[in-house]
């Protein structure tokens, strides 16, 4: 058997002191943007509702950092106002998918047998489908706008949570520190909660963080197509698709707004990956 | 033999999604709320006409009963009518059908035709400057929305060039291939990250094996190791990500032909879904979602081509 | 009668180092050798360094590792030792078998595909000559049915037979030397001794020298006609087999011996005591 060390392994060693390194930019993305959401209301020169018809689609200037759009509203006011749409709304859509996910994941891997089977297979079915897609059916139905999203997250969105979490509940509940809180004769109830939950929760985090980043593209998304948050509340998507008429003029008025999404998904996938390494060790 | 066993069992497992589909598709319009003969006919029929189109679209029996009808229509190709123009859905649909399967061919097999090779030179050369550049390639690729990359593909190459056009689908097959290129650029951009890292993960995995290094230890060069020892092992995770890449690669291809105004099912549906359509939201769905699990299955098929334990010496 | 079997293959100073300050020595500086005809058995304990020695004759050690020092190559007696070029002589004057049989052939190849494979790199041959020495290949290595068994994928085989299939691919140029990296370690103990008689047939019949690594020393004694140990990449004693079971000179040598279970100590004649 071969005592050295492989390729793979020494690579990886090398890349995790990168990941270390990455990993804070990622956080501090998220964090400025967190801060600019809270902060919104304080930093915005201008009221992103506000129009000024004389003022439209004028160029990046000192008076208008990031120009005016088509009805004269500031950009740069109008694209951190929409961060305090689009980011707590994914933040929540994530937590709704998260929630759900782990109620049913939960209640299938400590039962077991069919209840398990069954929501193993509806899990299967569900995610056989173009899931988006049935997302934009169900905002037909329900009319397009918040409501609509959220619902669709927690319709679809729960399976990955409930597989991660039923695995987990799995393995745990066949160690023996659980058998050890069983014989001590607390009720089922208890053992999961106090026992099996804490530790069988800690890969669901990485995904959780990931997850909100897939929410916010899809709400931009779903936004653009004009699906998503109705205008005028400012949204990153829906300012994107009212600039793109004027992309050969006035390019900066889907550039700023695409760019949040990137910077801010980014951020996102930057954190949930070195957690996701982090957390498997 | 076990491949054909597993041929069919898959195709059962397709059937019972499909019907899962319509039954989905089904519960969404009655959960509605909306009278279908009241959107058809409009606000000013009177209240005699409603009835009667009520009575000769089944609407007055019982739900299951009105399921089973709706499973015969779709058998025969009968979508319903659209509540906005009051055209046959089916048309509709086979109008815009040949545009989004051009897109979806198109962008799986340029998003192969980049994910291989880049993937290929990393493994040439693992932990290399030219890894940390294709790994900054897929993080960009995966945090991009799809519609932001498509503008600014029109923005730096469409609109400079004048080559390519930003709506419309054309006439001719040149013209058709040339409206899909960069909706299908932006696509398989899309779906290249994740390829990538599945590729190379395998691939790297397949050089590190026991048998790659037998048969290095009996002289084979470098490049034949990579082509002809590891690389048919690889596949398998590469086809499996690419069957779960279908659904997401339907979402992208509604946003896709949104952005570049081309006449598929996707700018279909999400227009329908501006307009409360919901006939044809609905048969599009269906569409769609007959389409993500055909990929699927073919995909799966293809897999199951590589799987050294399916063969035998006979 | 000819001298003593001359040395065929000697590593120098060799040292197989983990790159870093200080770098980390997996295998250092040995110096041991392998006669013609003789099967040279190289023991030690996990993390000893005996496989990486065994893979730094053919430059298989895997990146960052490097190796260091020479080795050198006398295939006959008429003439000099020369450094050995150890790309060149993978496939060509050294072969190697390796440990999981299993693992080792590809999966997804029928048996016939791997074994032509050397035969059309290094001899030239196609078609109908090729397929022939394939079968004879096979048969060489004891395979009955080389027919079927050259269109069989590695999955459908034994242990045993894999192995034997391993034999024949790395025999299949005639390399005068053979390393083994515990070939016999994953294998039931009847299986395992048929594996050793093919090799100590094929050591006979065509005048192929070995070097046995395994961390078995009750193999090593089946096999083995002289004895390196090493310990954390040292070389700690070199003996004929015999001497080293019955009269080991160092400490380390002796703690092995003494972890083999049931075993007793012989006398002079051989017979237990």
């Amino acid at each position: 058997m071969s005592a050295a060390p492989s390729t793979i392994a020494i690579a990886t060693a090398r890349r995790q002191r990168a990941r270390a390194r990455i990993s804070w930019i990622g956080i501090g993305i998220v964090v400025v943007f967190a801060l600019l959401a809270v902060l919104g209301p304080m930093l915005t020169p201008y009221d992103p509702l506000a129009q000024t018809l004389l003022d439209r689609l004028q160029p990046p200037s000192a008076a208008h950092l990031l120009g005016t759009d088509a009805l004269g509203r500031d950009v740069l006011s109008r694209v951190i106002a929409a961060g305090r749409v689009d980011l707590p709304l994914g933040l929540a859509a994530a937590m709704i998918s998260a929630t759900v996910g782990s109620i049913l994941g939960s209640v299938g891997g400590f039962i077991g047998r069919w209840v398990d089977t069954l929501l193993m297979r509806l899990g299967d079915l569900v995610m056989a489908f173009p899931t988006y897609v049935l997302v934009i059916a169900l905002v037909t139905v329900m009319g397009a706008g918040i409501p609509a999203i959220l619902v669709s997250f927690a319709l679809l969105g729960w399976i990955p949570y409930a597989r991660l979490l039923r695995a987990e509940i799995r393995r745990v509940t066949h160690e023996e520190y659980i058998a050890a809180a069983r014989l001590s004769g607390i009720s089922e109830l208890r053992v999961l909660l106090q026992h099996v939950l804490p530790n069988a929760v800690r890969p669901s985090i990485a995904y959780f963080v990931l997850d909100i980043m897939m929410a916010i593209l899809t709400l931009a998304s779903l936004s653009y197509l004009g699906l998503g948050v109705q205008p005028p509340t400012p949204e990153w998507g829906t300012m994107v698709a009212e600039g793109q008429p004027y992309l050969q003029t006035n390019w900066w008025l889907t550039a700023a707004p695409g760019g949040a999404i990137a910077v801010l998904g980014l951020g996102f996938l930057l954190l949930g990956e070195s957690l996701e390494t982090r957390l498997r060790g | 033999m076990r491949r054909a066993v597993i041929a069919v069992k898959r195709l059962a497992q397709v059937v019972v999604l499909m019907l899962g589909c319509t039954l989905l598709v089904f519960v969404i319009q009655a959960a509605s709320g909306r009278d279908p003969a009241r959107a058809i006919l409009g606000q000013r029929a009177s209240a005699e006409q409603v009835e009667a189109l009520r009575a000769q679209l089944g609407l007055d029996q019982p739900l299951p009963l009105q399921y089973l009808r709706f499973l015969g229509n779709l058998l025969h190709g009968d979508f319903g009518v659209s509540y906005y123009s009051g055209g046959a859905v089916g048309t509709l649909i086979a109008g815009r059908l040949g545009t989004t399967l051009l897109l979806l061919v198109v962008a799986f097999v340029l998003s192969l035709a980049i994910s291989m090779p880049l993937t290929m030179t990393v493994v040439r050369r693992p932990g290399g400057i030219l890894d940390g550049v294709i790994r900054a390639f897929t993080l960009v690729g995966t945090v991009m929305p799809a519609f932001w990359l498509g503008i600014l593909l029109i923005l730096l190459i469409a609109l400079p060039t004048g080559w390519f056009p930003v709506s419309g689908y054309g006439q001719t097959l040149p013209e058709h291939l040339r409206a899909v290129a960069l909706p299908a650029l932006t696509l398989a951009i899309g779906l290249a990250p994740v390829q990538i890292r599945t590729l190379r993960t395998s691939w790297l995995r397949a050089m590190q094996s026991p048998y790659v290094e037998a048969a290095r230890s009996r002289g084979a060069r470098q490049s034949r190791l990579m082509f002809a020892h590891a690389l048919p092992n690889s596949v398998i995770p590469l086809i499996s990500i690419v069957a779960v890449q279908a659904g997401w690669s339907i979402f992208l291809a509604v946003i896709v032909e949104n952005t570049f105004r081309l006449p598929g099912l996707g700018q279909g549906l999400v227009l329908a879904a501006n307009q409360s359509d919901l006939p044809v939201v609905n048969a599009t769905t269906l569409v769609l979602a007959l389409m993500v699990v055909l990929i699927s299955l073919v995909a799966d098929w293809i897999s199951t081509l590589f799987d050294p334990k399916l063969r035998s010496a006979s | 009668m000819t001298g003593a079997p001359h040395e065929l293959l000697r590593a120098e100073g060799v040292s197989v180092l983990l790159p870093g300050a200080p770098p980390d020595r997996l295998v250092d500086d040995v110096d041991v050798a392998v006669h013609q005809g003789e099967c040279l058995g190289l023991v030690g304990e996990s993390g000893s360094g005996k496989s990486l020695l065994l893979r730094s004759a053919l430059d298989l050690v895997p990146p960052p590792l490097c190796t260091q020092g020479r080795y050198l190559w006398r295939p006959s007696p008429d003439v000099e030792a020369t450094p050995l070029d150890r790309r060149r002589a993978r496939g060509h004057d050294i072969g190697m078998i390796f440990q999981e049989p299993m693992r080792a052939l590809n999966p997804s190849r029928r048996i016939v595909w791997t074994l032509s494979e050397p035969l059309r790199q290094h001899l030239g041959l196609r078609g109908a000559e090729l397929r022939d020495r394939v079968l004879t290949m096979l048969e060489d290595v004891g395979i009955p049915d080389p027919i079927r068994i050259s269109r069989s994928y590695p999955h459908e085989l034994s242990g045993g037979l894999q192995q034997r299939v391993m034999i024949a691919a790395a025999l299949s140029t005639g390399p005068r030397l053979l390393l083994c990296d515990e070939p016999t370690t994953a294998l039931d103990v009847t299986t395992q001794a048929t594996i050793l008689e093919l090799l100590r047939s094929l050591q006979a019949t065509r005048g192929l020298s070995l070097v046995f690594v395994s961390h078995d020393l009750a193999v090593i004694s089946e096999i083995a006609d002289r004895v390196a140990v090493m310990s954390a990449g040292r070389l700690v004693e070199v003996a004929p087999t015999r001497a080293l079971i019955e009269d080991p000179r160092h400490e380390y040598t002796r703690m092995l011996l003494d972890a083999i279970p049931g075993r007793r100590r012989r006398g002079a004649t051989g017979v237990p005591t």
